[in-house]
């Protein structure tokens, strides 16, 4: 593998150090060895219309090719497949492997905010990790499109394990959007991409991430995120279809002053998945501000956890959590776990949270106005998850809402 | 007879709260259904749409001479029936101009809706969601307009509103009634009752239908009030006969 010394060295660390690492915390229990950590690799197409079939579909799924963009990258297994990118003066965006032979000053970004040793399987990703996407928005650069990538995992039992960087330099700007996804008939396969980002002084980045699954997938994303001055992280996490077992638990350090983020979720449960995700946002730099936004919905026998931290250590920071979980399924079973810590006196810190099903003055409403039931549910859930919200490109906010309520009324 | 309430009796839980109900509204015809707070006009309104949690436990719901006791209420919304809601739920994100679209079949309603203060902008608000209590009335009314119901339940739809906003509202049931539309117009005012010029009117207490006249009706109700029947010192008869 041509790859800088330095990593293969992490690497070989990472390894002698996973038999003594605790599991993860959260999200259900996965077995690391039952998948292939290599896969045949694929190679470069110049059209998507050249890409296997299934992996077409996958990627139309997310809808990311129909959004005004500046282009996307296509990552099937390990492989960066295709790229078109019509990209502004000097944003790169790039594959990891390219991106760690031409910069050598990624090694002070590599697990430079993610802990590399937190768990057995962020070690595991740190021994095996292969391709990924690198993204650098230089300095006063505003990028006013969308940056896409996607990540497609195409074979059974692998592990798609992409390490991604994003920098966004002094006072630059952009929105990434990401699409996670799997064909159908993928079986027993891990997805866990690690996803660094870096928002410097004055910076704004959004980082957008859809996912969507077949039922047999084991997926673990796990994100860190680094905030300096005046910074802003605004993270829109979008769950549409997930897999058997999914645990994310991104987490933002706001360490400049006044730095702030807004983390939001739009999580959906079905059949019997185990779906644990989480936002954590602490707040290091005096006046930093951070405000976490979760929406769940179970279905079916689904088992959904929504976990929400802010944790204040600095002067005059401010800290806003907005919860809510509706269940849908009779057998369905949603928690939530709020938590709130302040190590410093000049902190405020809310948390609003609740728990409740299909209000039925609501449904009568709609149903009086002709929509039939399945309808009408379908409309309060979207109506509930509220994509809207998010501001995203109109084309991705369609598909969403579009998904959300067929796939509310197919659960009923 | 386009609706015809047959001796109903609902109860919501376990409670009796309209008993032995009967009343009908023909096409084109305006009939009014008064009565004091609380005497059950709300609930036979949500019993004739078909609300799930207000169950009929005897009598019947003729529509054009089908039964539709049983059916749900989209099935009834769908025959021409359009309740006017009293108190419209707020539907977060749930956008003004989705529900608009669906009720109009993608027919342009920019003008009609405009009519009634509704700009392009407002529209994709969230469904009552913050609005004023004239606002939402108007837009049940911008609903019922689009619907073009063959018959239309109007719950109080002059509460709680400002003079013109009444005036918009009687306007639409003027316009409705031009097509044809049967109008059951519920309300404890006869102000807007009066504008209209109703061919009959109901007087509900207690849950019962007590009585039913003509306009002059609602002359007497203005003089005594409800309070005679309420203190039972006079029957409604004398009450009104003296």
């Amino acid at each position: 593998m041509n790859e800088p010394k330095w990593l293969t060295e992490l690497r070989h660390k990472a390894l002698s150090l996973i038999e003594k690492a605790p599991s993860p915390k959260y999200g259900a229990k996965i077995n690391l060895l039952e998948f292939n950590k290599s896969s045949h690799l694929y190679s470069k197409v110049s059209r998507i219309e050249d890409l296997p079939n299934s992996v077409q579909e996958a990627l139309e799924r997310t809808a990311l090719t129909k959004v005004d963009s500046y282009g996307i990258t296509v990552h099937v297994d390990a492989s960066t497949v295709y790229k078109l990118l019509r990209l502004p003066r000097k944003v790169t965006v790039m594959s990891m492997e390219d991106a760690l032979l031409d910069y050598p000053e990624l090694k002070k970004y590599w697990f430079g905010v993610f802990p590399m040793a937190l768990n057995k399987l962020t070690l595991f990703h740190a021994a095996y990790s292969r391709g990924g996407v690198f993204i650098r928005i230089p300095e006063n650069t505003k990028v006013d499109k969308p940056i896409q990538s996607c990540f497609i995992v195409s074979s059974s039992k692998y592990a798609q394990l992409p390490h991604n960087i994003i920098i966004a330099e002094e006072n630059s700007e952009a929105h990434i959007l990401t699409g996670c996804t799997a064909p159908r008939n993928v079986r027993h396969a891990l997805h866990a991409g690690l996803t660094e980002v870096y928002v410097k002084k004055g910076a704004k980045v959004t980082l957008t991430t859809i996912e969507i699954w077949p039922y047999d997938m084991h997926v673990r994303p796990l994100a860190g995120v680094r905030v300096e001055e005046g910074g802003e992280f605004i993270e829109n996490y979008i769950l549409l279809k997930p897999p058997k077992t999914l645990q994310a638990y991104p987490t933002a350090l706001l360490v400049g002053e006044k730095s702030s983020c807004l983390m939001r979720s739009i999580i959906v449960g079905l059949r019997e998945s185990d779906v644990d995700v989480g936002s954590a946002s602490y707040l290091m730099g005096s006046e930093s501000s951070a405000k976490l936004v979760s929406r769940a919905v179970a279905f079916h026998e689904s088992k959904v956890v929504q976990r929400t931290k802010l944790w204040s250590k600095a002067p005059l920071t401010r800290g806003y959590v907005d919860c809510r979980g509706l269940i849908v399924g009779e057998k369905a079973s949603l928690s939530t776990y709020p938590s709130l810590i302040a190590d410093h006196k000049e902190s405020n810190l809310v948390h609003e949270s609740a728990i409740g099903r299909i209000a039925e003055d609501e449904l009568f409403y709609l149903m009086s106005r002709g929509l039939n039931e399945e309808e009408a549910i379908g409309l309060l859930i979207r109506g509930f998850l509220d994509p809207g919200i998010m501001d995203l490109p109109p084309e991705i906010s369609r598909e969403i809402e579009k998904v959300i309520q067929i796939t509310a009324e197919q659960a009923l | 007879m386009l609706l015809k309430i047959e001796n109903l009796t609902v109860k919501v839980q376990d409670k009796l709260i309209v008993k032995d109900a009967s009343l009908n509204v023909s096409r084109g015809e305006i009939v009014v259904l008064m009565g004091p707070n609380g005497s059950g006009k709300t609930t036979l309104a949500y019993a004739i749409m078909g609300h799930p949690r207000y169950q009929v436990v005897k009598g019947r719901i003729l529509f054009k001479g089908e039964d539709i006791t049983a059916l749900p209420p989209h099935e009834r919304a769908k025959k021409g029936i359009f309740l006017v809601f009293q108190n419209p739920p707020e539907i977060y994100g749930v956008k003004v101009k989705y529900l608009l679209d669906f009720i109009s079949v993608n027919r342009d309603y920019s003008d009609l809706a405009e009519k009634l203060g509704f700009s392009a902008e407002s529209l994709h608000r969230d469904l009552n969601v913050g609005f004023s209590g004239g606002e939402r009335k108007r837009l049940e009314v911008l609903q019922m307009l689009l619907t073009k119901p063959a018959v239309a339940i109007l719950d109080e739809p002059d509460s709680g509103v400002d003079i013109d906003s009444v005036k918009i509202i009687a306007d639409a049931i003027r316009e409705l009634v031009k097509e044809d539309t049967g109008i059951l117009l519920i309300t404890h005012y006869t102000k807007l009752a009066r504008y209209l010029s109703p061919s009959r009117v109901y007087v509900m207490f207690k849950g019962r239908i007590v009585t039913e006249g003509s306009i002059d009706l609602m002359n007497k109700i203005d003089r005594c009030g409800y309070q005679c029947i309420d203190l039972g010192k006079c029957s409604l008869e004398r009450c009104f006969n003296e």
